[in-house]
């Protein structure tokens, strides 16, 4: 427990002063440690704490919100206040008597990140760079860092839910720089999970930091990728961020509600392929985009967003369930207390199909193996997307030939979803940062092999 | 003495007897946003934000924390978790980091002009950016972005060198993107305005134009691959110089990360190309008057005729690589102490945008990166391939707008391949300053 119920109760009685339908406040105290080593040498240590309040009004459909930093009574009393009188010249209201949501985690935690000795980090850190190095003499520069975050959130509402919950995530990532005669390039991996850091022994560091060092040399000899439509094969796991970016946003009610989603309207209708299925699952154990309570004090559920390429549901929060009429999803996430909560998606992936990926590559003549996907956005009012992808082959008379650099795919989501023809049985999901109006927050992404019959390959021209 | 002075002071005395430097960035400000949807007044939010890093220095070597909670005891526990951050980085460095003594600043007293704006001219400014974007065209379906805001921020330095430096401004922002359809074409944009005074704000101005931009991009049709001349449009060209952002740090220099390194004095880019870093540029939204170190800010030029001039550098990489010290430390209280430049400007050239859409018989006009650097850039080999939309122009004339394609390159190639510069900058609000760009050709996926 972050403040004590009767400082939350008079806190929320002030937010009601002045005629508010509902009031909620969201308490978060967070640790965070990034821990960075450049060359086997330490290079970064920074620790450091998030706290405060994001106090939150309804009128009707407008949202107030006000954050402090001060967590005493009086600074909680005084920013509710404020907030109430910016908009209302209503009747007061009384909250609701608190009562405590059980704190129920599906999650379990080890040692927190505070706790654990710091050699124990290192180890792993430094481990990331003897492995690179070992393996490829062309290694130039290795970069390994661990983030780790422990989030403790208390929320009570108007309606009397009091809920705790801890968060805590680490992440351990890695960069590393080759030089391969006189072409320098570098590749990226990371690893982690909603938990702490004690994963990292049961975790084989080598092959991952071995994997990533193989993927920096073959980009030294990698021609770079041909321009024009062909059939792509995106790999799983992080493949699975096309799915999150191109149909994932237009399905939050952030976007629907705005009617800035081209998926309005089209529940119960047939929007992809029907060997299509895809759901948004926050209750994984231990899963990256996993909650136990949303940051509204929801608690989370496990949502079929698509089924058999017909829309099933929307991802929606307590504001996108009173403007859409459909119900929550327990779905409000935030990055920190510094933003009002919006409907964001948690696990999201599409579920296994029955092809397999080897039919798959036989299957295409001339094509794209998107083996590795980068950075990418997409515009939700017209679900213009755009993805780079890192590591990628030529497919060639059904066989995955030669490696190429700088492929991008580019698409329209909904066309998308329509020329998907084939689902392998491989499902894998992967981490993502998916950052929108609410700030940036750990979400999944994931899909087995998908065949996309034709998409555009940004590559270069001949 | 202030609260914040005589809470420093205690650490500066702690410090003293752990044998250590010390140096506190606090930052922080209040922002109002109001946003509209639909003719109602959808969120209105007042937020305010205070954060305090402490940097410790035990010879060669740092250690940082920070933290919200300005209590006594919970900046006394940060400051033991620097310290205790900087026994742990032992880099094996012999170079002691200094810290920056106290310096004469340029005033910018100026920035910090907070007006009696009465609550009900803000929420209609929010108001009418929606309205009059919902209103100006039958296509247009929505307006799904659209905001005001109103920001005051500040940051505060103090060292164990007694230094003590503050930097306060105000400004207003506001933007609408408008969601416009016809037939099966839908296609979203908007423009947006950052003033510093809450009368130059032109409301129906900055909706319209955003609603121009949305219409005049319906119907766009694939762009044949190929190589292409583009004008990479002024609004646009920021990207570009993001791209090379990082390349004039001393310290990436130093890590081997720099495509720059090596290069000082040398002629990479075409020599019509000309870019200053310029702190007191007011168009600029990167203005200060001292860095994040709480050293006195100064112009740089970067290049000069296409030679490479300087890198940007803080106190500890211009001991360490023996460069002028060009004041260019960047840190947020929760992040380490890098190096970056303020606001780019780059030199006008003297063409119109017209005359540069007519300097070849066919030239893409790109006006919108669709995703960002991590889109498509890689900064290890400096190649690109970014998505864009855009028009296309056949001996001058446009024949029509272009659907999303990807352009590639390397972007030490395009600054090499930059053949002439426009007579006209764009709109304030960008750290960057930039006229519209022509490059001689680029690559470009389109169908």
């Amino acid at each position: 427990m972050i403040v004590q119920p009767h400082i939350l109760t008079k806190a929320l009685d002030a937010a009601l002063s002045t005629g508010a339908d509902f009031a909620d406040i969201f308490l978060e105290d967070t640790y965070s440690s990034q821990l960075t080593v450049l060359n086997s040498k330490p290079e970064q240590a920074i620790v450091g704490q998030l706290y405060g309040a994001g106090i939150r009004l309804f009128f009707g459909h407008e949202i107030v919100y006000v954050t402090t930093n001060d967590l005493s009574e009086a600074g909680l009393v005084k920013a509710a206040l404020n907030a109430a009188q910016t908009r209302g010249a209503g009747v007061a209201k009384k909250t609701m008597p608190l009562m405590q949501v059980p704190f129920d985690s599906i999650h379990t935690y080890g040692e927190k990140p505070w706790e654990m000795n710091r050699d124990r980090k290192f180890q792993w850190l430094n481990s990331i760079d003897q492995y690179s190095r070992a393996r490829h003499a062309a290694v130039t520069q290795v970069e390994a860092g661990l983030n780790e975050k422990f989030q403790r959130v208390q929320i009570a509402n108007s309606r009397g839910v009091m809920a705790y919950d801890e968060r805590a995530y680490s992440r351990l990532r890695m960069q590393t720089f080759v030089e391969n005669n006189g072409i320098k390039e570098s590749a990226a991996e990371d690893e982690g999970h909603m938990g702490t850091s004690e994963i990292y022994d049961q975790i084989n560091l080598k092959e991952l930091a071995e994997r990533n060092a193989d993927c920096a040399m073959m980009l030294t000899t990698a021609a770079y990728a041909p321009a024009g439509e062909m059939p792509v094969v995106i790999d799983n796991g992080f493949g699975g961020v096309i799915f999150h970016e191109a149909s994932g946003h237009g399905l939050e009610t952030t976007s629907v509600a705005k009617d800035a989603s081209v998926f309005c309207g089209k529940l119960g209708q047939k929007i992809a392929h029907e060997s299509v299925t895809a759901i948004d699952d926050g209750t994984i154990q231990n899963g990256w985009g996993s909650l136990t309570i949303d940051d509204e004090g929801n608690k989370t559920q496990k949502t079929t967003l698509i089924e058999n390429g017909v829309l099933k549901s929307y991802i929606v929060d307590e504001m996108g369930s009173l403007q859409t009429g459909h119900a929550i999803t327990g779905s409000g996430r935030r990055q920190s207390y510094k933003y009002a909560p919006a409907s964001r998606m948690r696990n999201t992936y599409i579920a296994a199909g029955k092809d397999t990926f080897e039919d798959m590559i036989r299957d295409v003549d001339y094509g794209l193996y998107a083996k590795k996907m980068g950075g990418g956005s997409v515009n939700p009012g017209t679900g213009d997307y755009n993805f780079q992808v890192s590591e990628a082959y030529i497919i060639r008379n059904g066989r995955i030939e030669e490696p190429v650099k700088g492929a991008c795919l580019i698409g329209r989501g909904i066309d998308t979803l329509g020329k998907i023809t084939k689902v392998s049985n491989d499902l894998k999901l992967a981490r993502g940062m998916c950052g929108s109006v609410s700030g940036s927050i750990p979400a999944a992404v994931g899909q087995p092999q998908i065949l996309v019959s034709s998409l555009m390959v940004g590559g270069r021209a001949k | 003495m202030d609260a914040i002075k005589e809470n420093f002071q205690k650490i500066v005395e702690l410090a003293r007897q752990d044998g250590a430097k010390v140096e506190m960035l606090l930052s922080g400000g209040e922002n109002l946003s109001i946003g509209y949807q639909k003719n109602k007044l959808e969120s209105f939010e007042a937020t305010q934000s205070q954060m305090a890093g402490l940097r410790v220095i035990l010879g060669a070597n740092q250690g940082y924390a920070y933290t919200e909670n300005l209590s006594d005891e919970s900046l006394l526990r940060t400051y033991r978790e620097a310290l205790s951050n900087a026994k742990t980085v032992q880099k094996g460095e012999s170079l002691e980091v200094p810290l920056v003594k106290p310096q004469t600043v340029q005033a910018m007293n100026h920035l910090f002009n907070p007006e009696n704006v009465a609550m009900d001219k803000k929420m209609e400014v929010a108001r009418l950016l929606e309205e009059i974007s919902l209103n100006v065209d039958k296509r247009v379906q929505a307006v799904p972005y659209s905001g005001f805001s109103e920001t005051v921020s500040f940051k505060r330095i103090l060292n164990s060198e007694g230094l003590d430096q503050e930097f306060k401004q105000n400004y207003y922002s506001g933007y609408a993107y408008a969601l416009a359809k016809e037939g099966e074409s839908s296609k979203m944009d908007g423009e947006g305005f950052f003033v510093r005074s809450f009368q130059d704000i032109k409301t129906k101005e900055v909706a319209e134009e955003g609603v121009r931009k949305a219409l005049s991009r319906l119907g766009a049709q694939k762009l044949p691959t190929g190589n292409y001349a583009v004008v990479i449009d002024r609004s646009q060209f920021p990207m570009v110089l993001q791209m090379i952002y990082s390349y004039f740090s001393a310290k990436q220099v130093h890590e081997g990360k720099s495509l720059f390194k090596g290069k000082l004095g040398q002629k990479i880019a075409s020599e019509k190309f000309q870019l200053v870093d310029d702190p007191f540029e007011l168009r600029g939204s990167a203005v200060r008057p001292f860095d994040d170190e709480g050293a006195s800010s100064q112009k740089t030029v970067l290049f000069e005729k296409g030679v490479l001039k300087n890198f940007l550098t803080n106190l500890e990489y211009a001991n360490k690589m023996e460069l002028p010290h060009t004041a260019h430390a960047r840190r947020s209280p929760a992040s380490q102490l890098e190096i970056a430049p303020t606001n780019l400007l780059v030199a006008k050239g003297t063409k119109s945008l017209q005359e540069l859409l007519s300097s070849h018989t066919k030239v893409v006009h790109l006006t919108e990166f669709s995703g960002g650097l991590h889109a498509g850039f890689k900064e290890t080999t400096g190649d690109f391939s970014m998505p864009a939309e855009g028009f296309l122009y056949e001996n001058g004339k446009c024949i029509g707008p272009i659907d999303q394609f990807v352009m590639s390159g390397n972007v030490l190639d395009l600054l090499r391949d930059i053949e002439d510069l426009g007579n006209e900058y764009n709109k304030p609000g960008s750290s960057m300053i930039c006229p519209d760009v022509l490059v001689k050709s680029l690559s470009f996926a389109g169908a």
